[in-house]
């Protein structure tokens, strides 16, 4: 009997959906592929709003829902990354409760968020001088858990959606990465720049930008943001920064 | 390598990768392996162990089969060592005091009691015991003959072991025997032989 894999992309203003079968271990690949988006409102029930409303466009679809996987890439709206640069005098790795600390200050003093109204994972890179940060707010985190409950769904991914540009990174050595969102041929005003050397991010810088077409050649705000950031992260560095859009093409293609 | 991805929040997200799953179970699979093993090396050292106390209790019974003999055979010297001593100290008697007493208690008789026989019986820790055969002209005189032994201070103890009327000759006579338990002194037994110690024989053992 084959399983529904229901995969939700969170942004700012939008949330989409693509729910598809697949294979069990006695059936082929099923038939199921629905695609869905509504927009999420700006009020403090908007994510669980816009949830019901995709879940009941896909349940009018012919879409069951039970025992099937719920996978959640989370936009910049209601995830954070970071990258946290420390100085040792010697060297040495920081213990796991001091780095702890280190992450909790930086989320309050450079993210400007609580710590303990975030969800934090953190990783030290290959430069033990360097800590990749994420943090996903809780209340949206309860209000998807609580939707996969709520449809017997079993919850397996959820991760910050820049994460993608960060596995992409790991593939590119030395390179900047741009990160922007948004649906409908249109560029979310939240944009995240990363700068990765060897593979793993060394610096990052999430700013602002107003609404623009996607197009990174067309877009002065962007090239501008992009320009500042590597003459602070990669001066005399002359490599074009790979833009990335999310959703990506694919998912986007299907919504225009 | 191992961990699946750190930054996947999700209650039910996989946390290991499949890396990591195939390093468990290499690892179960190589416990496994050295349980059955050491489960196998168990039994042996059990087996070995049940054989060795069997061994053990073997040799301990043949040790004991062969003390025993050894012991046995070792009181067989004692005792005939023992033995050869009592012949000894019974054919060391001095036959004289024993003469004595018989001749005396004849007399008192009037040598109506002839003694046909006799001989040592066993030394006992009281004296010497001695067996008499006699033949007594009537059964008065056998009974005077009787407590004139009684009477001699040589004498401990005397016992009528039997007595018949038989035919001697054309005369009737009175056959009888007598046990008669000399003292020492009247035994006059001679100076005792050296004794052998049998101690050096049990300790062969």
């Amino acid at each position: 009997m084959s399983k529904l894999d229901l995969r939700l992309q969170v942004g700012s203003t939008w949330i989409t959906a693509h729910a598809s079968a697949r294979a069990g271990l006695l059936s082929r690949t099923g038939t199921v592929d629905a695609r869905a988006n509504t927009v999420r409102a700006a009020t403090p029930t908007g994510l669980q709003d816009a949830l019901e409303a995709i879940a009941a466009d896909l349940l009018a679809h012919g879409v069951s829902f039970r025992g099937g996987r719920l996978q959640v890439e989370i936009g910049m709206r209601d995830a954070r990354l970071g990258v946290l640069r420390m100085t040792s005098p010697d060297q040495r790795p920081v213990p796991s409760a001091l780095l702890r600390t280190y992450v909790e200050g930086s989320v309050r003093q450079m993210l400007h968020l609580d710590p303990g109204e975030q969800v934090l994972r953190w990783r030290v890179l290959r430069d033990p001088r360097h800590v990749l940060v994420s943090c996903v707010d809780r209340s949206s985190l309860a209000a998807l858990t609580q939707f996969a409950a709520a449809h017997e769904l079993r919850f397996t991914s959820c991760i910050p959606a820049a994460m993608l540009s960060v596995r992409q990174g790991r593939r590119l050595g030395a390179r900047t990465l741009l990160w922007t969102e948004g649906v409908g041929g249109r560029r979310d005003e939240a944009l995240q720049v990363f700068r990765f050397e060897h593979g793993h991010p060394v610096a990052a810088w999430r700013g602002w930008a107003p609404a623009r077409e996607p197009a990174a050649a067309s877009d002065r705000e962007l090239q501008e943001a992009l320009r500042r950031f590597q003459a602070v992260h990669a001066p005399g560095v002359a490599d074009e920064a790979l833009h990335t859009h999310w959703p990506l093409p694919a998912a986007l293609a299907a919504n225009e | 390598m191992y961990i699946q991805d750190p930054f996947d929040i999700a209650p039910h997200a996989t946390r290991h990768t499949p890396v990591a799953w195939g390093v468990l179970l290499a690892g179960a699979a190589v416990a496994a392996f050295a349980a059955l093993h050491f489960a196998r090396a168990w039994e042996s050292t059990a087996g070995a162990d049940e054989e060795l106390g069997a061994a053990r209790q073997a040799l301990r019974a043949q040790a004991l089969k062969a003390s025993a003999l050894a012991s046995e055979q070792a009181r067989a010297p004692t005792d005939a060592v023992r033995a050869r001593l009592e012949l000894q100290r019974i054919l060391n008697l001095s036959w004289s005091g024993l003469f004595d007493v018989l001749e005396a208690a004849t007399k008192a008789v009037d040598r109506r009691v002839t003694i046909s026989s006799l001989a040592p019986v066993k030394l006992r820790p009281a004296g010497a015991e001695v067996g008499v055969t006699a033949l007594a002209a009537t059964p008065d005189a056998m009974l005077q003959y009787l407590k004139a032994l009684q009477e001699d201070r040589r004498v401990q103890q005397v016992q009528l072991v039997s007595q018949q009327l038989t035919t001697f000759g054309s005369a009737q006579v009175l056959r009888f025997q007598v046990a008669i338990l000399l003292d020492r002194a009247g035994a006059g037994e001679a100076p005792r032989p050296v004794a052998v110690s049998t101690e050096h024989l049990e300790a062969r053992k």
